[in-house]
């Protein structure tokens, strides 16, 4: 499949503007090569996950930290710290070698909860997701929104916590 | 046999929560059903489960499952 109908159709979902006919549209691709494809786009995995027949995969196109001052921020030499983000995110699910669902957000951030140590805020920014349901493909908004999940939890999922060091090399 | 719910994608649990902590409240009227597109395996079934996620939404999983106790296309509607 050509690279630029890929980029086509991630430009159209991006946009919440899907042409069903064009030839990148999912349910004509096998889902290895565009996953072939999209890493070279989106370098940065920030999750990963097999079970059964399905395979997760959560890429980014950049990941940014974002500076946080704790406290009052009164201090002369404050601690910082360091929050990151993941901009540009495709969140896409196979089951065997179909697309089941590719979900586009402007970023995801992940940071710990201030309530209790064990567990993390994750956010994600809005954006579109492009789900094959039982039914046949719907295309729906998807709201920015947080949630609060453990540690083990995100390690179960395939969270990447290896990626999330600021200096750490990204590899694909 | 799988667990439909070890199979959320995780778009779906950054915004519905985590699914050990939704409330079942049973399956929708009608479900399950057999499964008729082209691709399905013979004696496929297709689920519709009603939940309360996390936020107290309630929400609908879609899911098929496979003859031998597998799932496929595990969604929330």
């Amino acid at each position: 499949m050509p690279t630029d109908q890929i980029t086509e159709f991630l430009r159209q979902l991006r946009s919440g503007n899907l042409d069903a006919e064009n030839p990148a549209f999912p349910e004509h691709l096998s889902a290895a090569d565009f996953l072939k494809q999209v890493r070279d786009h989106y370098p940065v995995v920030f999750q990963e996950r097999s079970i059964g027949r399905k395979t997760e995969l959560g890429l980014a196109r950049s990941l940014q930290f974002e500076l946080a001052v704790p406290g009052n921020g009164q201090q002369t030499f404050p601690p910082v710290l360091l929050f990151p983000v993941f901009r540009r995110c495709l969140l896409i699910s196979t089951y065997d070698d179909h697309l089941s669902g590719i979900a586009m957000a402007k970023s995801v951030r992940i940071r710990p909860s201030k309530a209790d140590r064990d567990e993390l805020v994750v956010t994600m920014g809005g954006g579109y997701k492009l789900d094959k349901m039982p039914d046949g493909w719907t295309l729906k908004d998807v709201p920015r929104r947080s949630t609060v999940l453990s540690e083990a939890f995100l390690r179960a999922r395939g969270w990447q916590f290896d990626r999330l060091r600021p200096f750490a090399l990204q590899r694909r | 046999m799988d667990d439909p719910l070890d199979f959320i994608d995780f778009d779906d649990v950054i915004q519905h929560g985590d699914p050990a902590k939704w409330r079942h409240l049973g399956p929708k009227t009608g479900s399950p059903t057999p499964a008729t597109s082209e691709n399905a395996l013979p004696g496929t079934m297709k689920h519709y489960d009603l939940y309360l996620d996390e936020h107290g939404d309630e929400i609908e999983l879609h899911y098929f499952r496979h003859p031998d106790g597998t799932v496929g296309d595990v969604k929330i509607r």
